[in-house]
């Protein structure tokens, strides 16, 4: 995949200026970058989420998944009818959650948990749903040192054979999810 | 402090008892039971019309009228609200209507709905149309209030239109049906009863009441009185218990 970014503003500020992008197929690329340089903007665009900018997309994802950096659940919902939007398989639906460790916390409902056990949950939806791109923005948020190891890991097995893309602060992600690519912004 | 003493059921139900004294005195003190009936002369007269088949009759006559004219109005007010959040020209044709229909007395309504229909249905027309607007104001502005990034998250994870009703739309709407529901239907009900006031559409409460005010029996209108008041709250406990329990299931 290629994007090619003649320009880009967010309201006045220009983000991007004549760049280009290029994310083999397969690979797992890591986006760094300050707050504000435009992380978020760049993954909307390789996703296809952003069509708002001059420039063009070559072979670009079909049916990209995308863990946002909210975690975009229904608060109202239990944890089990969050996942239930997006599969009918209830039994690995359960069984993520619990190579989350959130078992037992099926019919909880979203607002009851913690930031990190939000994020689980929503890790889990993406990871119930099927795509050959895989986007991730600050996939560990709100997560302790253990939680991110098992989500990388979870996250590793889904890749393989996907392309991955990541944005992140920490540059110890770029070895927790195996970068071999990196764009630094800013 | 302050919200356990709002919720204190031995202290509301003190509140009542404070009204029922207040009311006792006032009728002593006037003395004359034309003007103001006793609490004790209405319970006396509620107890002896409540075996008579009429009295009965009457209740499932009006009950009949304005729940349809209710549900009517929820049903088509929702789907007006849904078309309206993706059509914007629906929204645009129907907000004049909604705006003149919320701000026409009640009583011209009445009698306009009368030059057209029956009496027997007028009822259920007027409780449709004063529900209508609330319904319809407050899906319209719940959905307008759905989270856009839940929405786009639908989009990207592919959840198919049914899914959405059902995992997006309908538990953010909750707060919005529930607010809608306890201001539509104490309207409903004293529209309702309004109009057959005025409609005098036969076997049902509003002329029951017309026929107290006749006969100058202020107990029989007091009775009545109190059984619109405990109709219309079971008539809301119900439709309340019904949307709480639609969400507590959703939300499993």
């Amino acid at each position: 995949m290629k994007a090619i970014i003649d320009e880009k503003h967010f309201g006045t500020k220009r983000l991007f200026e004549n760049a280009v992008f290029d994310i083999p197929v397969f690979s797992h690329t890591a986006i760094l970058g300050p707050s504000g340089c435009g992380k978020t903007t760049l993954m909307r665009i390789l996703s296809g989420l952003d069509k708002d900018f001059a420039g063009r997309i070559e072979n670009g994802p079909r049916l990209p998944v995308v863990l946002f950096q909210e975690d975009r659940l229904q608060e109202r919902l239990s944890v089990i009818s969050n996942l239930m939007a997006v599969t009918e398989d209830r039994e690995r639906a359960c069984s993520i959650l619990s190579s989350l460790s959130l078992s037992g916390e099926e019919r909880t409902t979203v607002r009851e948990l913690s930031g990190g056990m939000k994020r689980r949950v929503a890790m889990a939806r993406v990871l119930l749903l099927d795509s050959d791109y895989l986007f991730l923005d600050e996939p560990f948020r709100a997560l302790d040192a253990e939680s991110r190891i098992t989500a990388a890991r979870l996250f590793l097995q889904y890749a393989e054979g996907r392309t991955l893309v990541f944005i992140t602060h920490d540059e110890d992600d770029i070895e927790l999810l195996k970068a071999d690519t990196v764009f630094r912004l800013g | 402090m302050t919200s356990t003493i709002r919720e204190n059921k031995a202290l509301k139900a003190g509140a009542v008892v404070f009204w029922l004294v207040i009311w006792e005195i006032a009728s002593l003190l006037i003395g004359e039971e034309l003007f103001l009936p006793s609490p004790l002369s209405v319970l006396k007269r509620l107890v002896t019309i409540l075996p008579e088949p009429d009295f009965w009759s009457s209740i499932f006559f009006t009950l009949r009228c304005i729940l349809l004219g209710y549900i009517l109005s929820v049903v088509s007010a929702s789907v007006s609200a849904f078309l309206s959040y993706r059509f914007a020209l629906v929204s645009i044709i129907l907000d004049p209507l909604v705006r003149i229909v919320r701000a026409t007395p009640v009583a011209s309504i009445v009698i306009l709905v009368l030059v057209w229909v029956r009496s027997r249905y007028l009822s259920v027309v007027i409780s449709f149309m004063m529900v209508f607007p609330i319904i319809y104001t407050n899906l319209l502005e719940g959905l307008m209030a759905v989270d856009k990034n839940l929405l786009e998250a639908a989009d990207v994870y592919r959840i198919k239109t049914a899914k959405r009703l059902r995992y997006i739309f309908i538990p953010s709407l909750s707060p919005y049906i529930q607010s809608a529901i306890r201001t539509s239907l104490g309207l409903c009900w004293k529209s309702g009863i309004a109009a057959e006031v005025i409609g005098l559409p036969d076997g049902s409460i509003g002329e029951r009441v017309y026929e107290a005010k006749i006969y100058l029996s202020t107990p029989d209108l007091f009775a009545w009185t109190v059984v619109i008041i405990i109709l219309a709250f079971l008539f809301e406990k119900f439709f309340i218990y019904l949307s709480d329990a639609a969400m507590r299931r959703l939300e499993r």
